[in-house]
């Protein structure tokens, strides 16, 4: 009964998706999960009109966070973790900038050009710009 | 880090201060920790096997963005570990990355100074505590007593990054050398050693494959270095000249509450001189470990680790080193395996405590190498106890 009732909850109010958004200049629509993927693991570090990439991200503890790494990069938190140390503790890479809040989230793609990030689907503004992952 | 080496680095990094636009993009932390260690029946930590403090570990590191391709890196640290390595604060490495390749499907960058060896799936920050998945690495493959040689190297590395339908590709190569001190020298070769030993080169060359979203990653490294020992005035040894030849391969498995570790390794050891100017030996040791971790939760992990070495693969049980050396060397030097157990909490985001014991037996991975300290290593059975507290910034 109270699995049904739960199953019930989600129907209602499901939890939404993770939408990839970037800074306005970003010459991007689309994305594919692997360039999406290359990008938050520190792999490719500029965009084609070589700006540099800045990647933001929420707390590991953010259940946003959780969905983006499981459903969007298909790995794991801890393994993200991992390999920004790894790329931060060695020099080969910068650990992307860790914020509180989704708005703070959205301030900074707003802000910061070459940003990008992810908020849930019914935060995004006009402001920063909605990049498809296919 | 030699001193033209560093007049290059310096010069580089004055032309490009003084000829791009310098972006305003500097980032930097740093990490601290402390714990106690025992290592009874051994000289891995002190000769009297007494509960010590040596294992402190501070270290802090920057990154500047001088240009959206090209970046300077540094890091510092103090390290004591007691026998371990010599103690003392090292420029861990200091480079200059360029970025020279970037597209949606390779990517490339060029490292000029000292780095770090990111061939070995731990070497990268085998300082960094908090990177580390226990706190003594598997002696078979990170062993402590080649650390500094084995850390870093002054020179040049290349990786490149290739992304596709078949998964993801890394390549890395680096080549150059690295000073050795008198201190690392004697740790290495023998106590009463009074010359001094070079890297001539250090070669590396490593690939890994994750197939397109695969939870199992592979790694194949090949390595060449060669050294050579200048005796000191009066000293009884003779000059020498050393090979190390390693080839490794390595797999991990990471699922969301466990994941799994394990390098294997083959390495060919050639020693012409040292203990007379003829003499000439060839070793084919092997090695490798597995490593376990489960993720009870975020904040709590336990692991356990299987380690396996010996010096000579034709001579597993030592019979040979104990009687071509008289029965001076026991047996036990000859290989060095071990079983390790341990937990790691994460008391909040800034502080981890790890707790963890091994179970040894053999003494081939306890330094010096080539005139083993028998006096203190007498017994073929030895235990390592050892708690940390670590702290970021």
């Amino acid at each position: 009964m109270k699995a049904l009732l739960w199953l019930g909850l989600l129907l209602l109010f499901p939890l939404n998706a993770a939408t990839v958004v970037v800074h306005g200049s970003v010459p991007l629509e689309t994305l594919s999960q692997s360039q999406l993927r290359n990008i938050f693991t520190l792999r490719q570090t500029q965009w084609p009109d070589g700006t540099p990439v800045k990647v933001i991200v929420l707390a590991d503890s953010s259940p946003l966070h959780q969905r983006f790494c499981r459903e969007q990069l298909r790995l794991f938190p801890y393994q993200l973790t991992g390999i920004w140390d790894k790329r931060s503790f060695s020099g080969t890479g910068r650990r992307p900038q860790q914020v509180d809040s989704m708005a703070a989230m959205l301030e900074l793609v707003r802000t910061e050009a070459g940003a990008i990030g992810y908020v849930e689907a019914h935060y995004v503004g006009s402001a920063v710009k909605e990049v498809r992952i296919e | 880090m030699n001193k033209a080496l560093l007049r290059t680095v310096l010069l580089t990094v004055f032309m490009l201060f003084s000829s791009v636009t310098v972006a305003e993009d500097f980032s930097w932390q740093g990490f601290v920790a402390q714990g106690l260690i025992r290592a009874d029946d051994s000289n891995y930590i002190n000769n009297s096997g007494k509960t010590s403090a040596a294992l402190t570990e501070l270290g802090v590191n920057g990154r500047y963005s001088l240009a959206a391709d090209w970046h300077l890196a540094g890091q510092v640290v103090y390290l004591d570990g007691g026998n371990r390595y010599p103690q003392g604060t090292r420029l861990d490495y200091l480079f200059l990355d360029w970025a020279f390749y970037n597209t949606e499907a390779w990517q490339a960058n060029m490292y000029f100074g000292r780095f770090k060896n990111q061939h070995w799936l731990y070497s990268g920050t085998r300082d960094v505590p908090f990177t580390r998945p226990s706190i003594i690495l598997p002696q078979s493959v990170y062993f402590d007593g080649f650390r500094d040689i084995a850390v870093g190297t002054d020179g040049l590395a290349l990786q490149a990054r290739n992304s596709g339908d078949y998964g993801d590709l890394t390549l890395n190569w680096s080549f150059g050398t690295i000073p050795i001190s008198q201190q690392q020298s004697r740790q290495l070769l023998g106590y009463d050693t009074q010359g001094k030993t070079s890297l001539q080169r250090d070669h590396k060359l490593s690939v890994y494959w994750q197939p397109a979203f695969s939870r199992f990653s592979y790694g194949a490294i090949l390595l060449d270095s060669a050294f050579k020992y200048r005796p000191g005035e009066g000293e009884l040894i003779s000059a020498a000249d050393f090979t190390v030849q390693r080839v490794m391969l390595n797999l991990r498995y990471q699922a969301e509450n466990w994941e799994f570790a394990t390098e294997l390794l083959q390495e060919r050891i050639k020693t012409n001189g040292f203990f007379a100017p003829q003499f000439e030996r060839q070793q084919l040791g092997q090695g490798g470990y597995m490593l376990a971790q489960y993720h009870y939760s975020p904040q709590l992990r336990f692991y356990t680790m299987l380690d396996y070495m010996v010096l000579d693969k034709d001579d597993r049980q030592g019979r040979m080193l104990e009687r071509q050396t008289g029965g001076v060397v026991p047996r036990w030097f000859g290989y060095q395996h071990a079983v390790a157990v341990g937990v790691s909490v994460d008391i909040s985001r800034q502080w981890r405590l790890h707790g963890e014991t091994h179970w040894n037996k053999g003494t081939g991975r306890l330094a010096p190498v080539l005139q083993p300290d028998v006096l203190t290593n007498k017994s073929q059975y030895w235990q390592v106890l050892a708690v940390q507290l670590m702290y970021r910034f």
